[in-house]
């Protein structure tokens, strides 16, 4: 048996250590592999899709994951940051790169003026958000505000297209929300997420600010995906607002994330990765078939595995090691 | 005379139509123990809760050394020094031992026992790398209290940390309790157990139906009337 | 004028919105699960009905009546497919409405990849079309139609819910559901067989939403499950009469949007939802259930 005092203390931050070092291989491994992702496959928007789609499943994460808050009206964030670049590109005239940043601004706002939600719980707070989601899709795309955002009539990004800008932008926007998560995930930030998850009471009389630290995770997500949204709109030039408004993005960073795991730095990439690939390898000739294939990985996902794909692993680890230990002794 | 730490005055609490406090007021001096008695039902759990920010009080005020506390949140009075254990306790279940209670200590003022003077006082030293939530009730109580004591609180509310041990582990729980008392910290400790309680506390409280029935010395309070007729028999377990 | 215009038509429209909703409510109540495949039930039910006219026929009224038992039969298979399992999940409530996203996704691909990707509709001559008059203003026939099978069809629920054991039972499960086991009830039996009445709601005013709504197309599914759910918290989680009510309140709200403000009528239901959570958790009928 190990002594708590002379034992304890340096083991666990030899292993603190250790699982710093596969979290920022986590990082490492997808930026190298996306930098070179051309190499192995032509279609350059497909791989910026799919990018932003690794940032936004590891908003989810951040929301997720560490909080334990479902946002089902993601899009909402993610179409506001789209709108938010356009016309901070279009009126106000920003270099496109720095309109990504307006984009996450957007974002940003948006998360702040949903923070009143928070006073829901569970499946409730799930589902205001989609309502609040669709709420500001139907307020951008509302004819009224023509003047403002065009309103059905979507925007144009036409003359601000640069392919190689929209990759590395993409390239860097994900690096830094993989960054975001190991940060959050080896802080005491995290631990102290982790602690609201499992109860926000314990948790304020263990002395964390629970408002303070949810609010900021919520906006982390948000800016994620504002920026996710203006790169998505500047890399698809010309989008309506039920493109960038669309509760299937929700939906897919949600099962992407829940798929991979959530709560770890590899799970919602490997997620992301895998079912987006499916989803460019079937889902673009024949997207019934996806949703059908998507819609019955979810159902499967949840009955079955509703640790995703590593906790899946862990348990069978877990599994032979104990296996391997029960034959030793 | 010792300093008051903990005043409460004139404090009701409704739920509905419940009246689950009625008028209840008190005060804990540091270095004292107070016992917190009453049949199930009777508000003692709810006294915690609202001192300690869960719920708000329909009337009343609370004073922490002479001040006023006003509408504040849970974590501020945690930091300011009032803090509890739970009567079914809450632990951070994926979390491990040690993380569970650093997470505390991490937001204390001032000094106060490091992690692993706390683990070994609560007697969890061997667990501290596991999960919170594969340890047994007893256990997941006793990290419910170090994760208050890392917060060094100057009043500590314990809610039937004794129910379900044996005397043995009854015996080591109010030796625990009692050294907590030194350095001028008050504790108020909710127990059935007339017993353990009389091991510990000088002065007990008897709530019944969010009332105050008695209050004064725990064996006057056994000789009282009121106080035998509403435990019905209770009184010698 | 116009505000009595809104109003007739907000009651006409109410009472087939709480046909829409029910259902929902009914599942929920039983066993706090948001049934998000709800919409695509009512657009099963809308094609059910497109398929019973044009292969055998039957007027989209009798449709309604052969489609309850098969919906109450096949609801009853889905609850023991799938919630068994689910029960023992840690954070049931938010995996139950990813699992029926993920549900109402395998329906609607199904509904594509069955009927195609557009809108179908029922010709108009399969119901009464003559415009009605009602205190000298003219409603639209299929809105009469649509509140007169909805009224019978609820007042039926009613009776089921209110004076048959069964539906005491279901009142019992919806109280507490360890109670209720706890005096003999089965409440997993219960829940199935409630799971299947919610069905066959949403599939009977599916055919009526083919009419209301012009048409119905395979993606219809999240828009209607958004309204019934403003609907439901609006009316208070759980009570079958708050959905009523609610309905009705929602139906004129709505109409007098419509007649006012038309471009912004479609916030309605979420400013409905997201109001009520925030400033009355409990609904119109406040029975307060957890949720803040
Ligand atoms: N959140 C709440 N909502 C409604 N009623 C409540 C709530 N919390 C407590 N009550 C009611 O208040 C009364 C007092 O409960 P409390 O838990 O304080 O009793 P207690 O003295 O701690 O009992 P026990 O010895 O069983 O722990 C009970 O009738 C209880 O049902
Ligand atoms: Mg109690």
């Amino acid at each position: 048996m190990l002594d708590s005092k002379g034992g304890g203390k340096p083991l666990a931050g030899l292993l603190r250590r250790k699982t710093l070092l596969l979290d920022l291989l986590a990082v490492a491994i997808p930026v190298i592999g996306f930098s070179f992702g051309l190499n192995f496959y032509s279609n350059e928007l497909l791989l910026v899709y799919m990018m932003v789609y690794v940032a936004l499943a590891h908003g989810i994460n951040i929301s997720y994951g560490f909080t334990g808050y479902l946002p089902f009206g993601y899009f909402g964030f993610f179409g506001a940051g789209a709108y938010g670049a356009t016309l901070a590109i279009l009126d106000l005239h920003v270099p496109a790169l720095l309109g990504m940043l307006f984009g996450g601004v957007a974002g940003v706002l948006v998360g702040l003026l949903l923070l009143p939600l928070f006073r829901l719980r569970g499946a409730y707070f799930a589902i205001a958000t989609l309502a609040a989601g669709e709420a500001v899709a139907d307020i951008v795309a509302n004819p009224s505000l023509q003047s403002i955002t065009n309103g059905p009539y979507g925007e144009n990004l036409a003359s601000v297209y640069s392919s190689g800008q929209i990759y590395v932008a993409a390239l860097v926007f994900m690096a830094l929300a993989l960054l975001a998560v190991v940060l959050v995930k080896n802080s005491r930030f995290g631990l102290s997420l982790r602690a609201i998850k499992e109860s926000e009471y314990s948790a304020a009389m263990a002395g964390v600010n629970v408002v303070q630290l949810r609010s900021l995770a919520w906006v982390i997500a948000a800016a994620i995906a504002g920026v996710g949204g203006a790169i998505f709109g500047w890399a698809t030039t010309v989008f309506y607002p039920s493109a960038v408004f669309d509760s299937a993005i929700s939906v897919f960073a949600i099962v992407f994330a829940l798929f991979g795991g959530t709560g770890s730095v590899w799970g919602p990439t490997l997620g992301t990765v895998l079912l987006y690939g499916l989803y460019s390898a079937v889902g673009l000739s024949s997207p019934q078939y996806f949703q059908l294939i998507y819609g019955l990985a979810i159902v499967g996902l949840i009955l079955f595995a509703p640790r995703g794909l590593v906790g899946f692993g862990r348990a069978a680890v877990r599994r032979l090691s104990l296996r391997r230990a029960g034959a030793n002794g | 005379m010792a300093d008051e730490i903990l005043r409460l005055e004139g404090i009701s609490k409704h739920f509905g139509g419940l009246s689950a406090l009625q008028e209840v007021s008190f005060s804990v001096e540091g270095g004292e123990a107070l016992g917190l008695v009453g049949p199930n039902g009777s508000g003692k759990t709810t006294l915690i809760n609202v001192v300690c920010g869960l719920y708000t009080p329909n009337a009343g005020n609370i004073y922490l050394e002479g001040a006023k506390l006003g509408k504040t949140t849970p974590h501020k009075l945690a930091k300011s020094g009032i803090n509890r254990t739970f009567q079914v306790p809450q632990p951070f279940a994926s979390l491990t031992v040690r993380e569970n209670v650093e997470i505390a200590a991490a937001h204390r003022r001032g000094d106060g026992m490091s992690v692993v003077e706390i683990l070994d006082f609560v007697n969890l030293g061997k667990w501290a790398g596991q999960e919170a939530g594969s340890l047994n009730a007893a256990q997941q109580k006793r990290l419910d209290l170090g994760r208050a004591l890392a917060l060094n609180p100057k009043v500590l509310f314990v809610d039937e940390l004794g129910a379900g041990l044996n005397p043995a582990e009854l015996a080591e729980v109010a030796a625990m309790l009692r050294s907590l008392l030194n350095g001028g910290r008050a504790l108020v400790v909710v127990e059935h157990l007339m017993g353990f309680l009389d091991k510990l506390v000088d002065r007990v409280i008897v709530l019944n139906a969010g009332r105050e029935i008695f209050h004064g010395g725990l064996r006057s309070a056994l000789d009282d009337g009121e106080v035998k007729r509403v435990f019905l028999g209770t009184v010698g377990a | 004028m116009l505000v009595e215009y809104s109003i007739v038509a907000g009651v006409l429209l109410g009472l087939f919105y709480a046909l829409m909703a029910m259902g929902l409510n009914l599942v929920f109540g039983v066993q706090r699960i948001i049934n998000l495949a709800h919409g695509d039930m009512v657009m099963l039910g809308g094609f059910g009905a497109w398929e019973l006219y044009y292969g055998y026929h039957l007027n989209p009224v009798v449709a309604i009546v052969v489609m309850i038992p098969i919906t109450v039969a096949v609801g009853f298979g889905l609850y023991y497919l799938l919630i068994p399992r689910l029960k023992s999940a840690v954070d049931f409530e938010t995996l139950s409405l990813v699992l029926f996203f993920g549900v109402s996704q395998v329906v609607e691909a199904l509904a594509a990849l069955g009927f195609g990707n557009n809108e179908r509709s029922l010709p108009v001559s399969s119901i009464p079309s003559h415009p009605v008059n009602f205190l000298g203003q003219p409603y639209p026939a299929d809105w009469w139609v649509a509140a007169g099978v909805a009224l019978p069809l609820l007042a039926i629920f009613f009776l089921y819910l209110y004076r048959t054991r069964l539906g005491r039972e279901t009142r019992a499960v919806m109280a507490d559901e360890h109670e209720a086991v706890s005096v003999g009830i089965d409440a997993a039996r219960v829940s199935a067989i409630s799971f299947g009445v919610g069905l066959a709601l949403a599939a009977a005013a599916g055919v009526l939403a083919v009419f209301v709504f012009g048409g119905v197309d395979p993606s219809e599914g999240v828009g209607i499950t958004i309204t019934a759910f403003a609907i439901i918290v609006f009316g208070s989680l759980g009570s079958p009469l708050g959905t009523v009510v609610g309905s009705i309140l929602f139906g004129v709200a709505y109409q007098l949007a419509q007649v006012y403000t038309p471009s912004w009528s479609n916030l309605v239901p979420y400013v409905l939802v997201i109001g009520t959570m925030l400033l009355r958790p409990q609904g119109l009928f406040g029975r307060r259930t957890r949720i803040a």
